[in-house]
């Protein structure tokens, strides 16, 4: 009886257990919405990935290279990354190596409202809020991203978008589509971006790299970091729509064929982001 | 479903035959318990200037009642659970309302088989525990099948399979679990003759999950063992268990593949006014979750027994510790004296001491040999089991003396010093983070000291007081705090109690704390109702927390049983 059990048990043993030699496999992953530049019409889910960074921060170019690794996965249709350079300040300070200031006062306030002690830190979806479990750290981006794309989508968006080269003017028309009940009240951000941008970064073995580009920088929140509410509580069905006409002037010294807008719709409760959309600024 | 409504039916018919606490004309016998809680909120802008942690709802009221019954060998059970919402602070998970355990009982001869909901645990709970602990708000309950088999020569063997309580929900993975414990005693009766007890015990449990992560291939079957050892002989008694789980990326340990090892040890001697206890921890890597991406203490299928003193002291109890799953070394020792009385230093009652001292630091933890560390998608980090870490998370040293003076009057004083990593304990930040940039965390070094009295008062009333201080440089910095607790009769006891933060780093938090309460006692029945404001805090039950938010407002408790 006892050797039966105990063959049991080892059976058992080496019956449940996965031993995993190779961690990583092939990439896959792509998408069915549009982006075209100037359109996009949404069909399924997307979602933010908001990564709070410093120049000066080591350890932060691993938590933008897990951006690059969405954006790869999944392409910005799907996956829409944010660096925002805010938080403790002797990450994001400038001084004679890293003269450039990517830090703004909506990044400072959105960093301050979601108590970023630390970097590098991010949130999906701003998910957890305020739990305390809503700074997530690099390494479960991808594995929370995968979990929220497969959720159905509870918004979609229309996104059009114009550029005036003489005023520097860019307009953003965004159509929202609830496409489920919310009973929290929703409202809808959107946020400016840029990539591409060189300017010397501190590197995880402590070096400084003076060429490194810096992407998704956070620029700018033209209805500041929390927008405006679309749907009062409890009035959002799944055939609520709304739309609005957003309008920026681009500073002299961004690049507008390197930027995007962001816009994103999210529980004015729970701070939970139901749906999120990029298109080209120019 | 069909399950749930058989249960439902007989629990019905139970309550119609029986008045509950008492036999039926069946023999069965039906019980209930019953709690609700509800707090109606004060916007305070002082203690919330912005309005961030004031709820939308102004009062919210939750509340559960479990009725068990019981006929010769089985036992059923169902518990109500409703959330309207949760209080603060409480995992906001919890919202709504319904049946969330229901389960059948049956024990017949070696054999005990429980269908539905049960807690259970193999050994101190390395590898598994179900268990809930409610004023935290944690309950993993399993929902599946167990059957235990307690055969002849002091053999015990347990099997478990089923689905973890989540909120309102299962988690994704399924546990299957098997331990076997043997009581050598019962087998050799030489040991019994000799007066020592010896125990040995084995456990298993994996977890399945299906994994559909794009870049990592993920273990969808993930198991764990442990082995134990108990041994007693003459007032000494040792426990010592060791746990090893295969690779487990999650979000705990940031997706890495090391495998975890878990060991504690604890020996206790006792006699007759002498009590010493001694625990020695290591754990490494040792998150075990049947959700891979759960965080908090959702899906916990494990339990790391905390090194050091759970505090009831309010301000000794703002500085609690948290069990650091993904890795931590520690110790305890405490010793229990108490002087003999009728004594020139015992008195006429005796004298009490109680010296205990706790510790707790990070593990060895280096680079992997590529110069990694921590990726995700590899090993993590390379780590001596003998080696302590460089990262101090807690110690705590506390001295307390108690001793009665005379039938109307005793004293207890309690002097503490912690030191607290404010950056690990409070603000989650990980050893990575620290090791990347040395002495960046904030360790606070936090003397305290209680003082509480107890007057007998005629006609059997009795008058508790403590005064409280702890100080410490930023953080909440100093607090000084005093409580008046009246009990008037058995049936009133009132309390008036105050904590001034007069030491706070930012000058508009020094504020007070006022709290006034009343108790009332009807045999089984409590209530208690209380006004105030509430601190915001960790609050911690067996190393497990979570974060209090700042409120104030009145709260209304009431638990009763029939």
């Amino acid at each position: 009886m006892r050797n039966l059990i105990l063959a049991a048990l080892a059976l058992l043993a080496v019956a449940s257990c996965d031993y995993i030699d190779e961690p990583f496999r092939n990439p896959n992953g792509g998408g069915s919405t549009e982006a075209n530049g100037d359109t996009v019409l949404q069909t399924e889910r997307a979602v933010l990935v908001e990564d709070f960074t410093g120049h000066q921060c080591k350890n932060c170019p691993k938590a933008s290279k897990v951006l690059k690794q969405l954006d790869s996965l999944y392409g910005s249709a799907k996956v829409i990354g944010l660096a925002i350079h805010a938080g403790p300040a002797n990450f994001t300070a400038v001084s004679a190596d890293y003269p450039t200031d990517f830090t703004t006062d909506d990044g400072d306030d959105l960093a301050s409202f979601f108590t970023v002690w630390g970097m590098p830190l991010g949130m999906v979806n701003r998910l957890d809020y305020p739990t305390n479990a809503h700074l997530k750290t690099y390494s479960s981006w991808t594995a929370l991203a995968a979990t929220e794309l497969s959720l159905a989508p509870e918004v979609l968006f229309n996104a059009y978008s114009g550029f005036d080269s003489v005023s520097r003017v860019g307009t953003l028309r965004v159509e929202l589509r609830a496409q489920a009940p919310q009973s929290n009240a929703v409202g809808l951000a959107v946020y400016l971006k840029e990539s591409g941008i060189v300017s010397p970064q501190l590197m995880p073995d402590q070096t400084r790299d003076a060429n490194y580009a810096h992407y998704n920088v956070f620029r700018s929140a033209p209805w500041g970091p929390f927008g405006q509410e679309v749907w009062a509580a409890g009035t959002t069905t799944a055939q609520s729509t709304a739309s609005y006409d957003v309008s920026s002037t681009i500073d002299a010294s961004w690049n507008p064929q390197h930027m995007h807008w962001v816009a994103f719709a999210y529980d004015r409760s729970t701070y939970r982001v139901l749906q999120a959309v990029q298109i080209d600024v120019k | 479903m069909r399950r749930i409504a058989v249960i439902v039916a007989l629990a019905t018919a139970g309550s119609a035959a029986a008045q509950m606490g008492q036999t039926d004309a069946l023999g069965g016998t039906l019980r209930a318990v019953v709690q609700m809680d509800a707090q109606l909120y004060v916007r305070d802008s002082v203690l919330d200037p912005a309005g961030d942690y004031y709820p939308d709802e102004r009062a919210l009221g939750q509340g559960w009642a479990l009725f068990t019954y019981e006929r010769g060998n089985l036992r059923m059970g169902l518990r109500y659970e409703n959330y309207q919402n949760a209080i603060l602070g409480f995992p906001t998970g919890y919202r709504g309302e319904g049946i969330t355990y229901r389960y059948a009982q049956w024990q017949q001869g070696k054999f005990d088989i429980t269908v539905g909901n049960f807690f259970e645990q193999f050994g101190q709970g390395l590898v598994f525990r179900a268990y809930e602990e409610r004023g935290l708000g944690l309950d993993n309950a399993m929902d599946g099948s167990r059957i235990i088999a307690r055969l002849p020569k002091g053999l015990t063997l347990k099997g478990v399979i089923g689905r973890q309580r989540v909120y309102f929900v299962n988690s994704d993975g399924i546990l299957r679990g098997t331990d076997a414990e043997w009581a050598l005693r019962e087998a050799v009766p030489a040991l019994d003759k000799m007066g020592l007890g010896v125990t040995l015990g084995a456990s298993f449990v994996s977890k399945f999950q299906r994994g559909f992560d794009p870049l990592l291939n993920l273990p969808a079957n993930v198991g764990s063992w442990a082995y134990r050892l108990g041994a007693n002989y003459r007032g000494i008694d040792l426990k010592a268990e060791y746990a090893y789980k295969i690779n487990d990326p999650n979000f705990d340990n940031g997706y890495i593949y090391k495998p975890g090892e878990a060991f504690v040890a604890t020996a206790t001697y006792s006699r007759k006014g002498l009590g010493v206890l001694g625990t020695i921890k290591r754990i490494d890597n040792f998150s075990f979750r049947s959700d891979r991406n759960a965080q908090q203490f959702d899906a916990l299928v494990n339990f790391i027994p905390p090194t050091g003193n759970l505090h009831t002291y309010a301000l000794p109890a703002l500085y609690p510790y948290a069990t650091q799953i993904n890795g931590e070394m520690g110790y305890q020792f405490d010793v229990n004296y108490l002087i003999p009385k009728k004594t020139k230093l015992g008195g006429k009652y005796g004298t009490k001491l109680a010296l205990s001292i706790a510790a707790s630091q990070s593990i060895d933890r280096r680079p992997l040999e590529d110069g990694s560390f921590g990726d995700k998608g590899t090993q993590g980090y390379l780590s001596d089991a003998l080696t302590w870490g460089e990262i101090p998370y807690f110690r705590d040293v506390n001295f307390g003396i108690s001793r009665k003076f005379s039938s109307k009057y005793k004293s207890q004083l309690t002097a503490y010093r912690f030191v607290y990593n404010k950056s690990v304990l409070a603000d989650g930040v990980n050893d990575y983070a620290i090791l990347s940039a040395p002495d960046s965390d904030s360790v606070l070094v936090v003397p305290a000291v209680v003082w509480e009295q107890q007057f007998s008062l005629p006609r059997h009333q009795t008058l508790r007081t403590e005064f409280q201080w702890s100080g410490g440089e930023g953080f909440r910095g100093g607090l000084a705090m005093a409580l008046a607790e009246w009990t008037v009769s058995e049936h009133w006891v009132l309390a008036v109690q105050n904590i001034y933060n007069y030491g706070h780093p930012s000058e508009s938090r020094r504020i007070h704390y006022p709290l006034v309460s009343v108790v009332h006692f009807d045999g089984p029945t409590r209530v208690q109702l209380g006004y105030g404001r509430q601190q915001q805090g960790i609050f911690c039950v067996g190393g497990v927390c979570r974060v209090v938010p700042p409120s104030n407002g009145l709260s209304l408790s009431l638990t009763t049983q029939f």
